[in-house]
Parts: structure tokens; C-alpha cells; sequence
């Protein structure tokens, strides 16, 4: 070739590569090294653009850049939202682009899946799933979606949190902007966990705008015992004051007229039929207290319905009527409580249908802020001493308990005169409590035979209830060893006894074959008096220096009896020391006693809940360690 | 290897189609015939109902009354359509049962140039049965409870039972049109619940011919029976009190010990035919197909771009296992696998060749190829790869098989090759493709089946050297964990997984007593057959041992030491699988420090399992300033019989009783 025209291509090809260059925005070399050392992902740029139109319209328009680092990471690049019928998807359109931000391709409708009743836990719902993503396997690449909703489903706004999975993601840029017109305005919000403060503004028609920006997030790990409204990251909770869906009107801008909206949903629908009446009034005939009355329909409801959920349009919000779950003897949450209301109201019993945020790792609801932010509704029933709070989806609960699933936390009552914020119950460490009377004898082999009385509660109760339930002794057996934390054990003549108090107890009694759990080594016999994994808490990231508050969640205790027929000895080589410990994050004790060949240990362990500082986690460390060690203590015997 | 019978049908001869209207009567006659209805089932009685246990089993939370299928086939649209009748019959006996009164199915849709086709549900009916105040009072599922959900390959049904509480009887019925014949659907007479009566029909025009299997039905059948009735054959089966089946860890397709049925066509006549046309028979017939297929065996010939390399490698390898390893190394390292599992190619092997990239099959038969090309005696064998389901010895079916291998005889021993994984040594299979036994495919009537055997197994080796730290209950230690044969192979693929970071964070999440653990990889070469891969740990363990006044209390094993059973329940069913033999090494080596001596240490102790199963070993020695001890644990086989359970656990029992043991130092 000559050299000119040589020389004319090389100009041209680097004309050619100024102009890419300039366009190549995502380009992912380009991305700072903090950004890409934890993470497999990061969101170049997430824009999520919230217009209310008006009480019952609005349309959402997002725009996404992810760019992939690696295999684990693809998940990430993988564009999922749900739609209804109340959401008409507008627009979608994605583009894939190269490590050096070089557009490859765009998204093709081979690349977009449709896909309904995914939701296994729903036996029939109108949600449906849009799946978009690129099929490209060499690392970074990136992709970019736009899409825009209609939204006809105006009962909430927003809930936005642009890093709730930091230990993946890494965030550059991700900004939530929402609009509403002036008859509609102000609009009702939220700044969680120290996002920066709003930027208002308006547009030329005089909509207000608002919007939030979160910059360089970096990918990290979630610290054990992070406060569970922390782990969200900052964010933004947007709710409606007026608005209308599906043909209802309503008012969230205070508590009293969230929990009106439950009544206006609700009117008409706790009917029931005469032979329903009749049936309730028949069955709880005997009873001669309200108390009783309430507990006896308890007992119906458990022994006649059970839990499935069809979640339709409004009916997500809007309880099926009570006579519904009368005739078909299954509901929902909502449905149940409805029924459950219902089946009192024919005994003249007032109750309240009432919503709640449910689930052991769910963080209370913000108080000061009324909106949709419950995700299953319960049953309130006002009495003059105890109130009773009633899980209607359980057919096994006890009466009246609230487990880790629904209580200490904010709940709201549709009462009649609206909506009402009250606090149900919490567990105390007298309700969890685990009592462990174990009698054991030891060979001069170190076989070592047990009998085991153990009494589980509360917490603890519910945990092995699953168990005890199955009737299967065989799957109890494989299981029991694990759940018991015991290396080598084979149980036999196992006798469950299950005590439905308020709150609920579990008593299992069995025989143990701990096998040779003490350990005869030459002529010594090592004897560990506390043959279950001590309350061993090893921190995940033990070389890092803590960031955020601890939140201990659950309270609760042992109170252990172990007693211990010794094999004929010379001497004790070594016993335990009583051990006595006090600290702001509980109580430990461990009392030894040697008589005629038998030791007893007496250990009592309570760990308090609540909140601490960052500051106090060494202070934490080394209360676990102490009990850790007192529990590894070894009794030496001198065969 | 477990029994399975091929059902003696009496091979039928088909009747031809001969005119039109005997053609066109036979299709109204067929119409007729398609509308086969309910037997008359016994009504749910008082007993029934008022039933608290399974007699067959008082721990089950629910069993099956009547299970009745009835799968027939019959013409229609230019074609066969298969209709599947269902009626079943639950007792739900607790509420952890409730579950089994929520039914959901996935209608088959396939979609092609003229519009697809798509199964067809119809007739659903439902009621439950309660003892409620002195009577049986029955519930039925409502036409609006039914729910469908339209997806692109399958529409979803659903839809539950109303009413049902402890005791409750349910039953439902449904019919599915499905225009796929050709595989009707399996029938399984076992489930995980116990059932009293299983009942299957199956029948068909006799212009059609189907295999059908039986699969874990040595006990037999209460009747069952094949016959002719005028135009189609018809067969049923009936099975009683079948127990349920239980869940065990160590099995590698448990599907394969359900007992069941298993359909496929294998002949059909049609107008316009004057001979029959045979999908497969006997292994002859299987081979020829396979080893005929474009797809499979004609896809093996010379590749021209590869000729002036092979002259190279027959130039330099005169040795020919070197030259197999030169040629293997060679497909290895510069072939990629797209990770498909496929028994056939989907492109030519030259246009594999040239892409760099194929899939199993493709990348194999590649191999294959090449070795042939440069003179070698290399063929493909076939296999079902673990979990895919067990080869019906008795039984030619090419659907059963899902994998092409490859197989080359040197020095009169037969040695299997893969291509698709770059850390694999020669003559190593990946773990999946260890299924037992596989069919080397060779013309002239020559396949055979052969067992799949690797030298390679598991080794795992763990190094540990302690000195006593400096505050009491820590331990300095240096370790090193090492894996050879499969054991390199499973953490070379963590790391590709994985990463280091998370790698290195998954060792420190086991390691939680250690204090600044490093950790260090070294021989972890991607791509390469060569690798042995070991982790370094240098840490501070604390709360390592116990100090009681003058003595100190040393762990036998500090770490990998066996704490807990694999095989807690005492009771099993099925044969244990490990997928391949195992050996796991761990070696202690403590210093004692100048003021201490040892005053005892744990006794050696050797036990063995029986039929040359495997052994271990633990033995602990002084020495000057030191003492050492050593665990081996070696399963020689990846196959236990269930009569070898009990075996297994006592030797379990043993390890974790030595792997508790102390090392005592005594102050001088």
C-alpha cells in the first residue's frame, strides 16, 4: 500500500476513535478503583422519575446502567419489574455496550421474557414479570434500559433505597425525582438514613419537583447485628395524601385516615350467612366469658380455614368477604382477619382489623410518616385487662401469642373512628427461655448415656414446633442433632408435650446415646459438663474496626441443670470454676458441685436486647468469649 | 444397577390403513372411543372419612386413596393426540398436609411457523369429603376457582380444594388433550406419601407400537394385564399398598428408585406406508441409529486445517499414550466449552474446529477426530450422566442418553477422555460424567457396554504445624491444605467461581477463632491439568486448648477433624453414593515447648470396612520436642450397599470419638 493512503487510513481511523471516544460515557475503565475493588457490579447511573399526573395517574420512567464485572455480577444486569393491570408498560428499550463503552447491540424482543404467576406463594395473581437482559460473556460490559409505566396504583409513591445490595453493587450515580402538580402538592416524604436532603424546583406548568441524588456508594459487607432499618442504606419513602385507584377514594396523609381507607375497603364485607351464625353461636355456646368466647373462635377458625392467597387489582389491599371464607374454608391474611372479625361481631364482640409489618427480619414501621408500609393485617381484640392479638393465617398458633413474626413493633387499628398506631407485645427473656435438665452417666469408656427433659419457649418453642409436628421420628431424629447442637448423638423413646399457653411451651423428653462425647484419652477422662455449642458468636469480619450501632433483636435466656454420674475415679485432675459475669449485654453463670461421684452444673445465661453503639463492640466480643470459654471448661479425671 | 424389565408386549402385526372410508370410520370410531369415562370408583364412606392413620404408616401426614390414570391414544388433526384422564383420592391427615389440596400444572405449548400446538386441560372437577355432625358432607371446587396463567411456553393451572381440614377426603379429576404422542407421560406409583392403590391404563390404535418400562417393579403387581380389543391395544396395571418414598442424602437420582412406567413409541404404520416405521428395538439397532446420525457418529472425519499438526505431533510422540496426551492436551487447551451437555453436535466439527468453541458432544467427537487422525484407535461412548436418570440395561432407548465421552485403548487398557474441563489430567472424567457404565459405540456390531472407571479420586491433604503462642489458649499455626484428583479439581472450579476475595473470605467465615489469618493460594492454574493447588493459612488460633494448673490440653486434630455424622438416621433404603473413592489426610505436627512434656498421647487405632470398603487410621508419635499425629480416611469405592449402612456408621462413630481425643503436655 503506499504510503499516503497509509497514512490517510491511520488519519481516519484516529478521527474515527476521537469521535467513539467522546461518546464512550460508559466506557468502564473510566470507573474510579474504589468502585470496582468489593463490588461485581456498578450502577453507573439509575434514574427513576416519578410524575403524578393525578390522585389516581401517574407514570414512572426509569433509566439504568449497570456494568458488569464479572460472572457474579450478571445478576445485576438483569432488568426485572412487575406489572398489573393497573400498569400499562409504555416503552422498553435496552442497549448493550462493550468494555470500551462501544455500543454491541440493542435489546430485541427475544431478550424480554413476560412471565406470570411466578409468585409461588400466591395460588393465582394479576402480577406479571418483565424480564429483559443481554446474553454476553466477556467481561466488563454494560448495559441501558429505559422503560416507562402507566401507573394507575397510586396507593403508594415511592420506596426508594438505590443500595440495598451493597456487597455486590457499587452505586456512581442514582437519582429519584418526583413531580406532582400544585393541587396535589406538597408531597408527603421520608429521608432514611442520612440521604441528602431534597432539591425542590419546579417546572414551567408549575409542578413542584423534587429530587434526591445519591453519589459514589461503594460496595461493602453488612455488619452482623446491623440495625435492621440501617441495612436499607439511605433512601427516600414517598407516600400519597389524596388518591384514588381502582374506583375507591382515599386520604393517607394521617394514621386516622390510612386506617379509615381499611374500613371504606372493608364496608360490607364481614357479612355472614344464618347457618354461619348459627354455626359460630352453636360452637362457642359453652363459654361463658368473653375471653372464652374469643378463644373458642379461635379454635373454629383454626380447625376450618387455612391460608391461600389470590391477590387481584385492589383486592392486594381489599379483604375477600367474610361469608367467601365461610363457604371455601380459605383466605388470606386480610380475609381471615376479616372472617375472624366477622364470626365476633355475631357474638357481639368488637375487634380491629389490623395492618402490620410482619416478619422476624422486617424493622418497624416509621411512625411519623402514614402510608402503606405493612405487608399483612392481623386481628386486634380490646379487652378490659389483656388485649388479644389473634394470627389468623395459623392453624397451629397458640391463642393470643405474638412470635418473632409480628411482635414489639407499631401496628394499625381500623377501629371505627378511623385508624389508630398502637405497639403489640414483646417477648421477654422469661418467654424465651430454654430449661435443659439433662441427667447423664459416664463409663469409665466415656460412653455416655443421657436423659433428656428439656422444656423450649417462646422463640425457642417455635423453632422446634416444625419438628414436632412432622410426627415423622425418623426425620426428628436426623434433625434433632443439629438443631440441639450435639456432635454425635442417637436418641430414642422421644415424648413431645406441647402446652398452648399464651405463650407457648414445648417439652421434649428422650434417651441420648451421646456415644463417647467424653473423651478418654490413656488414663484421663475429659468430660466437657456442657455437651451443646456454647453461645458462640464468632464476628464475620473480626479484623475490621465497627462502623454501625448493634441491634441485639431477641431476648431471651437458659436456666440448665446437668447432672453427671461419674465412673469410678483416683482423682479430679481438674474442675471447672464457678464463673459469675455481669454485662450490659447480659448475665452468665456457671456453679459447679462434686459429691459422691456425681457433678452438677447449675448455668443460667440471659442475653438482653437492644441498642448500643458501634463503640461498645469489643466490650460484646469479649462477653461472648468469656462464656464461650467457661463452656468449652473441662472436668479431668484420673481414672 | 437396578433391575428393570421389559414388559413382553406381544409384538403385534400393525394393521395397515387401507382405503379412505375404512379410514375415515375407523376416525369416528376413534371419536367415540376419545370420550373414555370415569370407572365407577367405591364412594367415600363414613370409615373413610372418620380415618385418623395410615395403616400403612402411622407417621404419614397424609395418604392416597386412589390414584387412577388412563392415558390413550387416538387420531385427530392430521394426526395422533394423546388424552391423560387423571382422578385422584387424598386423605389429608394433618395440616402440615394442606399443601396437597393446591394442585398446579403446567400446560406444554410449543410454538412453530403455523401457529404450535399446545396441551388442552379439560373436564376439572373437585370436591372434598369432611365428617361433620354425624355426616358426610361434601364440598365441590367452583368453575370460577379455577386459575389460569398464559406464559409463553406453558400455561399454568391452578387451583385448590375448598374445606379442606384434618381428615378431610379430597378428590379431583381432570383430562389433559395433548398433541405429543410420542412420549406419553411417565406414570409413577410411588410418591412421598404412602398410597393404597395405584391404578394405570394405557391403550393405543395398533397401528402403533410402544415400549413400555418398568422401573423398580420387582414386587409386582396386584393385576395387570395386555390385550387386543378390535383396533387398539389396551393395557392396565395395578399396584397396592405402596409405601412412600423417603428422602437420603448420598443418592445420585432418586428418580431412578421410584417405581414407574415409562412410554415411548416405537413403531407406527400409516396410509401411504407399506412398511412400518421403527423409532429403535434392540441395541443393534440403537448403535446402528447413532453411529449412522449425522449428528454423532458420521460427524467424526479428517479435519483438513488440523493435517499439518498432525504430521508434527506423529513426528515428535512416537510413544502413543504421549501422543494421546499431545492430542488431548492440544483439544484442551485451546478449545473452550460453551458448557452445554449435549449427546449430539449442533454444528459440523470443522465449523468447531474453526470456531475454537463447542459444546460437550461436539468438543469430544472432535477429539476423537484428531485422534484418529494421527492413527489412534479413539471411539465415542455414550452415557446418562449422574442425576440425569439410570440407563435401562434391558431396555434400548437413546432418549435415556444425554452425554458423548470419548474412549481409546492403549496397551490393551481402555481409557476414557473428556475435553470439556481444561483442569481435568488425562484419563480423568468429570465428576457428572462418573455414572457407572457407558456404550463405546464401534461399527460392525461391535458395541458393547463398558464401566466407566478413572484412576483418579479424591485426595484431600491437610498439613498443620502449631507452636504454643504466647497468651495462654493460642496457638501459632501454619497449615496447608492441599487436594489432588478431583479434590484439585473442586477447588480449582471454586476459585474460577468464586474469586479469591470471596474465597478467601469463605476460608476466614470457617476459621473464626483465627486471629489476622493470611492466607495464601499457590498452584491454582486455571486451564491446567498440571495444577495442585494448596492454601496457606499462617494465623493465631485462639481458644485453641485448654490450661488447667500445671497441664495443657492439646486437640488431637486442631482443624478438618470430623465432629459430625454424615448419617445421623439409622434407617436406610437406598445404596450410599460418594461419586468416587475419597481419601482425606490430616497430619499435626506440635512443638512442645522447653518446660513441658507429654504425658499422654492418643493410641493408634486402625479399622477397616468390610468388603475392602476403605480404612482409617490414626496414630500419634513423640518425638524429639514435638509430637505428631496423623488421621487417614479412605473410602476405596464411590458405591455402598444399603447392607454396608450400618458399617458405615459405626466407622463414622469411631472417627468422630478419635477425632475428639487430647494430647496432654505436663509442666517439668
Amino acid at each position: 500500500m503506499k504510503n499516503s493512503t497509509l497514512l490517510l487510513l491511520l488519519l481516519i481511523s484516529l478521527a474515527w476513535r476521537h469521535t467513539l471516544t467522546a461518546q464512550n460515557r460508559w466506557n468502564a475503565l473510566s470507573i474510579p478503583a474504589e468502585m470496582k475493588e468489593k463490588a461485581h457490579a456498578v450502577v453507573r447511573l439509575d434514574e427513576t422519575n416519578f410524575q403524578v399526573k393525578g390522585p389516581g395517574l401517574g407514570a414512572l420512567k426509569r433509566h439504568l446502567v449497570v456494568t458488569v464485572l464479572d460472572a457474579e455480577g450478571v445478576e445485576h444486569a438483569q432488568l426485572v419489574f412487575a406489572y398489573t393491570k393497573l400498569n400499562k408498560l409504555i416503552d422498553l428499550e435496552g442497549v448493550l455496550y462493550d468494555a470500551l463503552g462501544e455500543k454491541v447491540r440493542k435489546l430485541k424482543k427475544d431478550n424480554i421474557g413476560d412471565y406470570g404467576g411466578v409468585q409461588a406463594m400466591n395460588l393465582f395473581d394479576d402480577v406479571r414479570f418483565k424480564v429483559a437482559e443481554f446474553s454476553y460473556a466477556n467481561f466488563p460490559f454494560t448495559v441501558e434500559f429505559t422503560y416507562e409505566l402507566q401507573d394507575k396504583q397510586l396507593t403508594s409513591y415511592q420506596r426508594w433505597f438505590p443500595h440495598s445490595s451493597p456487597s455486590e453493587v457499587s452505586i456512581e450515580s442514582s437519582k429519584l425525582t418526583i413531580e406532582i402538580p400544585e393541587n396535589l402538592a406538597p408531597l408527603r416524604y421520608k429521608e432514611v438514613n442520612g440521604v441528602a436532603p431534597v432539591q425542590n424546583s419546579k417546572t414551567e406548568k408549575g409542578n413542584l419537583v423534587y429530587t434526591w441524588n445519591v453519589k459514589n456508594l461503594v460496595a461493602h459487607e453488612v455488619e452482623d447485628f446491623m440495625p435492621k432499618w440501617l441495612r436499607r442504606g439511605p433512601g427516600v419513602m414517598a407516600a400519597p395524601s389524596v388518591f384514588e385507584m381502582d374506583g375507591y377514594k382515599g386520604d393517607f396523609s394521617t394514621w386516622q385516615k390510612v386506617g379509615e381507607f381499611d374500613n371504606v375497603l372493608g364496608q360490607g364485607r364481614d357479612v355472614l350467612d344464618a347457618q354461619a351464625i348459627e354455626d359460630i353461636k352453636a360452637f362457642t355456646k359453652n363459654e361463658t366469658t368473653t375471653l372464652g368466647k374469643v378463644q373458642k373462635v379461635y379454635e373454629y377458625l383454626q380447625q376450618k380455614t387455612r391460608y391461600i392467597s389470590i391477590q387481584l387489582g385492589i383486592g392486594g389491599l381489599q379483604p375477600f368477604p367474610a361469608q367467601y371464607v365461610a363457604e371455601k374454608g380459605y383466605g388470606d391474611c386480610k380475609a381471615l382477619s376479616n372472617y375472624t372479625k366477622a364470626l365476633l361481631k355475631a357474638l357481639g364482640i368488637e375487634s380491629y382489623y389490623t395492618s402490620i409489618q410482619a416478619g422476624a427480619n422486617e424493622p418497624d414501621i416509621l411512625t411519623d410518616f402514614p402510608a402503606q408500609q405493612f405487608n399483612h393485617v392481623i386481628l386486634c381484640v380490646p379487652m378490659k385487662q389483656d388485649t388479644v392479638w389473634l394470627e389468623c393465617t395459623s392453624q397451629t398458633n397458640a391463642f393470643g401469642y405474638m412470635s418473632t413474626f409480628t411482635s414489639n413493633r407499631h401496628a394499625l387499628l381500623a377501629t371505627p373512628q378511623g385508624g389508630v398506631l398502637v405497639k403489640t407485645p414483646a417477648l421477654t427473656s422469661k418467654d424465651n427461655l430454654i430449661k435443659r435438665n439433662i441427667a447423664m452417666t459416664i463409663s469409665a469408656t466415656g460412653e455416655t448415656l443421657a436423659k433428656f427433659d428439656i422444656d423450649f419457649k417462646g422463640i425457642f418453642h417455635d423453632d422446634y414446633e416444625g419438628l414436632m409436628l412432622t410426627g415423622n421420628t425418623d426425620e426428628q431424629i436426623e434433625h434433632l442433632h443439629k438443631s440441639l447442637h450435639l456432635a454425635n448423638a442417637s436418641f430414642k423413646n422421644l415424648a413431645w408435650k406441647q402446652d398452648k399457653a399464651r405463650v407457648p411451651s414445648l417439652k421434649l423428653n428422650c434417651e441420648v446415646n451421646l456415644k463417647k462425647t467424653a473423651s478418654l484419652s490413656g488414663s484421663r477422662l475429659f468430660i466437657t459438663p456442657n455437651i451443646f455449642f456454647s453461645e458462640d458468636y464468632q464476628p464475620s469480619n473480626p479484623n475490621e474496626e465497627r462502623k454501625h450501632p448493634i441491634e441485639l433483636v431477641n431476648t431471651y435466656s437458659y436456666q440448665d441443670e446437668f447432672t453427671i454420674q461419674l465412673p469410678s475415679y483416683q482423682t479430679v485432675e481438674a474442675l471447672p470454676p464457678n464463673v459469675n459475669i455481669t454485662s450490659k449485654f447480659g448475665v452468665f453463670k456457671n456453679e459447679y458441685r462434686l459429691e459422691a461421684g456425681k457433678l452438677t452444673v447449675k448455668r443460667y445465661f440471659e442475653r438482653k436486647n437492644g441498642l448500643f453503639q458501634a463503640s461498645e463492640y469489643n466490650e460484646m466480643l469479649e462477653f461472648y468469649k468469656k462464656i464461650a470459654k467457661a463452656d468449652r471448661a473441662q472436668m479431668v479425671l484420673k481414672l | 444397577m437396578h433391575n428393570c424389565q421389559l414388559v413382553k408386549l406381544t409384538h403385534q402385526p400393525l394393521t395397515p390403513m387401507k382405503a379412505l372410508c375404512t379410514w375415515l370410520i375407523c376416525l369416528c370410531t376413534c371419536s367415540v372411543f376419545a370420550q373414555n369415562s370415569l370407572p365407577p370408583f367405591a364412594p367415600v364412606t363414613e370409615a373413610d372419612a372418620k380415618n385418623k392413620v395410615c395403616t400403612l404408616d402411622s407417621t404419614a401426614e397424609a395418604y392416597s386413596m386412589i390414584d387412577y390414570g388412563n392415558a390413550w391414544v387416538y387420531e385427530a388433526n392430521d394426526g395422533y393426540e394423546i388424552a391423560y384422564q387423571y382422578f385422584v383420592r387424598t386423605k389429608i391427615l394433618k395440616k402440615t398436609a394442606y399443601d396437597r389440596a393446591t394442585i398446579t400444572l403446567a400446560l406444554h405449548k410449543q410454538k412453530n411457523s403455523d401457529g404450535g400446538r399446545l396441551d388442552r386441560i379439560e373436564e376439572i372437577k373437585g370436591t372434598t369429603y369432611n365428617w361433620e355432625n354425624g355426616y358426610l358432607a361434601t364440598v365441590s371446587l367452583g368453575a370460577k376457582d379455577v386459575f389460569t396463567t398464559k406464559n409463553e411456553s406453558f400455561d399454568k393451572v391452578s387451583f385448590t380444594l375448598p374445606q379442606v381440614r384434618e381428615g378431610s377426603v379430597i378428590e379431583y379429576t381432570f383430562t389433559i388433550r395433548s398433541p405429543f404422542p410420542f412420549k406419553p407421560k411417565d406414570w409413577f406409583f410411588q410418591s412421598d406419601i404412602p398410597s393404597l392403590r395405584s391404578e394405570y391404563k394405557f391403550s393405543y390404535p395398533t397401528n402403533l407400537a410402544y415400549h413400555i418400562i418398568q422401573q423398580a417393579c420387582e414386587m409386582g403387581f396386584t393385576s395387570s394385564n395386555c390385550e387386543r380389543a378390535s383396533s387398539f391395544n389396551s393395557c392396565y396395571w395395578v399396584m397396592e399398598n405402596i409405601p412412600a418414598m423417603k428422602k437420603e442424602d448420598f443418592v445420585s437420582s432418586p428418580q431412578d428408585f421410584y417405581r414407574m412406567l415409562h412410554f415411548e413409541l416405537s413403531e407406527y404404520i400409516v396410509k401411504g406406508m407399506d412398511r412400518p416405521k421403527t423409532l429403535s428395538l434392540t441395541w443393534d439397532d440403537l448403535d446402528k441409529q447413532l453411529l449412522e446420525d449425522e449428528d454423532l457418529g458420521k460427524s467424526i472425519h479428517k479435519i483438513g486445517a488440523f493435517d499439518d499438526l498432525a504430521e508434527d505431533f506423529k513426528k515428535k510422540y512416537t510413544d502413543t499414550l504421549e501422543l494421546a496426551k499431545a492430542v488431548y492436551k492440544f483439544v484442551q487447551q485451546n478449545f473452550s466449552w460453551n458448557e452445554n451437555i449435549r449427546l449430539y453436535t449442533q454444528k459440523s466439527l470443522k465449523q468447531v474446529y474453526e470456531q475454537r468453541q463447542g459444546n460437550s458432544a461436539e468438543l469430544n467427537l472432535l477429539l476423537i477426530s484428531l485422534l484418529r487422525q494421527v492413527g489412534l484407535p479413539a471411539n465415542p461412548v455414550i452415557i446418562s450422566t449422574r442425576g440425569n436418570g439410570v440407563v435401562w440395561l434391558d431396555f434400548p432407548l437413546v432418549t435415556r442418553f444425554n452425554y458423548t465421552l470419548g474412549v481409546i485403548t492403549i496397551k490393551g487398557k481402555n481409557v476414557f477422555f473428556d475435553a470439556t474441563k481444561k483442569s481435568l489430567k488425562w484419563g480423568m472424567l468429570p465428576a457428572y460424567c462418573m455414572s457407572g457404565q457407558g456404550r463405546v459405540l464401534l461399527p460392525k456390531k461391535a458395541s458393547k457396554w463398558i464401566p466407566i472407571t478413572t484412576p483418579e479420586k479424591s485426595i484431600t491433604l491437610t498439613n498443620i504445624e502449631c507452636s504454643l503462642g504466647k497468651e495462654e489458649g493460642n496457638l501459632q499455626v501454619n497449615a496447608q491444605l492441599s487436594g489432588n484428583g478431583y479434590r484439585a479439581i473442586n477447588m480449582i472450579d471454586k476459585m474460577q467461581e468464586l474469586g479469591k476475595e470471596k474465597y478467601t473470605k469463605e476460608i476466614k467465615s470457617k476459621l473464626k477463632k483465627a486471629l489476622n489469618p493470611t492466607i495464601q493460594f499457590e498452584g491454582f492454574v486455571p486451564d491446567s491439568s498440571e495444577a495442585v493447588p494448596s492454601i496457606a493459612i499462617s494465623m493465631t488460633f485462639t481458644e485453641a486448648y485448654n490450661q488447667m494448673q500445671d497441664r495443657i490440653y492439646l486437640p488431637a486434630l486442631l482443624m478438618e477433624g470430623v465432629s459430625q455424622t454424615p448419617f445421623p438416621n439409622p434407617a436406610r433404603t437406598l445404596p450410599v453414593d460418594f461419586t468416587y473413592p475419597k481419601d482425606e489426610i490430616v497430619t499435626m505436627h506440635y512443638n512442645i515447648p522447653e518446660n513441658y512434656t507429654v504425658e499422654e498421647i492418643p493410641k493408634t487405632i486402625r479399622v477397616a470396612l468390610p468388603n475392602d470398603g476403605g480404612k482409617f487410621l490414626f496414630s500419634a508419635n513423640i518425638g524429639e520436642g514435638f509430637v505428631s499425629v496423623t488421621s487417614q480416611i479412605q473410602f476405596k469405592k464411590s458405591f455402598y450397599a444399603v447392607e454396608e449402612y450400618e458399617a458405615l456408621r459405626k466407622f463414622y462413630d469411631q472417627i468422630i470419638a478419635k477425632h475428639a481425643e487430647q494430647i496432654i503436655l505436663k509442666k517439668k
